[in-house]
């Protein structure tokens, strides 16, 4: 199970992608019903903060102490300003961002009693394979966060990390809220 | 020699609205391209030259290749037949946005932490090369590389380094031979 990061600051950025051939592509002129309507439109989503959490090494032993924590940013805010629909609909529906492409980044952004620290990869927090939308399509990689896995020798203590996570993706309506209320920003 | 990377991943998407396919060679796009990279760079001692402080510069070598099909093919943009005759490299326009920093370090051969010990990132540069596309046009800034220059001091040894680059550009087109 992954620890959860306490984001303390969050931005984001959303503007429409261009779409391939074959799709809807929004105009200016007709950007309200677009957007409320068009399920194709490509958006292209960045979002960037900082967190903080406390994962301490052991001083007990002289090896690196792994771990896996998950930042979940506050996606809902981005897609209701463009989208039109309140993050979460009175039918119970939840506005969610379903990817194509992804490209996370993350940074140690805090160290204490600095024996050594780690980050050595990341990746997108596991997709829900079985998602559907709220007219029952499958939207299969719905974004929720990434998760990121950190390292501490000794006496370390990771208090922060940050991140930078730019991706490409489609706006849907799920059937019903699946994630929890957005964090402050 | 290019750092080994341990994690990496990419994004393209058309940097305007899509282009008529007659025009699609002016297509300009936004690649962006992060990932995690081990790396060993150790100062110089306790009592070491240079006040224990130990500079070098490593390259950076993402793929590319893997984004540059996948947006031809996504996006449906006519191009020539890819193989060694003609294979896609990104032509950088005047901007571009890299980041890079120390995602790892210890100190080595102790077991505790020296005091004096430090590690600091200096700078970082985007690489280009000239070459000519496959039809003998000349092609002045294709991305080679990310060069980054780290700094560790007396016992700190940096072995991870990560990167954040995002870069607009044009997909043209190489002969290998």
């Amino acid at each position: 199970m992954a620890i959860p990061v306490n984001l303390i600051g969050q931005n984001w950025l959303i503007t429409p992608a261009a779409n391939p051939p074959g799709t809807t592509t929004v105009t200016v002129a007709g950007a309200g019903a677009f957007n409320r309507g068009n399920p194709d439109q490509l958006w292209l989503l960045v979002l960037t903060g900082v967190g903080t959490l406390r994962f301490a090494g052991n001083t007990a032993t002289n090896d690196w102490l792994s771990e896996t924590v998950r930042i979940v940013p506050d996606v809902q805010a981005a897609l209701a300003s463009v989208s039109g629909s309140p993050v979460v609909g009175l039918a119970g529906t939840q506005l969610a961002f379903n990817l194509v492409l992804w490209a996370p980044f993350a940074a140690v952004s805090g160290v204490a009693g600095n024996d050594g620290f780690a980050l050595s990869d990341w990746r997108p927090t596991p997709f829900i394979p079985t998602l559907v939308d709220s007219s029952g399509k499958s939207v299969p990689q719905v974004f929720q966060g990434i998760d990121v896995d950190l390292g501490v020798l000794r006496s370390s203590v990771i208090t922060g990390v940050s991140y930078n996570i730019t991706l490409l993706g489609r706006i849907v309506q799920l059937g019903q809220p699946v994630f929890g209320p957005p964090a402050s920003r | 020699m290019a750092l080994d990377i341990i994690g990496q991943n990419w994004l393209i998407v058309p940097a305007t609205p899509l282009l008529l396919a007659s025009e699609s060679s002016n297509q300009e796009w936004l690649l962006t391209l992060t990932g995690v990279c081990e790396v060993t760079l150790t100062g110089t001692g306790l009592e070491g030259a240079n006040n224990g402080w130990r500079t070098q510069t490593f390259p950076i070598v993402p793929d590319v290749q893997s984004p540059l099909k996948f947006a031809l093919n996504f996006y449906g943009i006519p191009h020539p037949v890819l193989g060694r005759s003609a294979f896609p490299v990104f032509n950088l326009g005047p901007d571009s946005a890299p980041f890079a920093t120390v995602s790892g370090q210890f100190n080595a051969g102790v077991d505790f932490a020296d005091p004096g010990s430090a590690f600091a990132p200096t700078s970082w540069e985007v690489g280009t090369a000239q070459s000519t596309d496959y039809l003998g046009n000349p092609v002045n800034q294709v991305f080679d590389e990310l060069s980054v220059t780290l700094n560790a001091r007396r016992l700190d040894t940096i072995n991870r380094v990560s990167y954040n680059l995002t870069l607009r550009g044009q997909i043209v087109f190489l002969n290998e031979s």
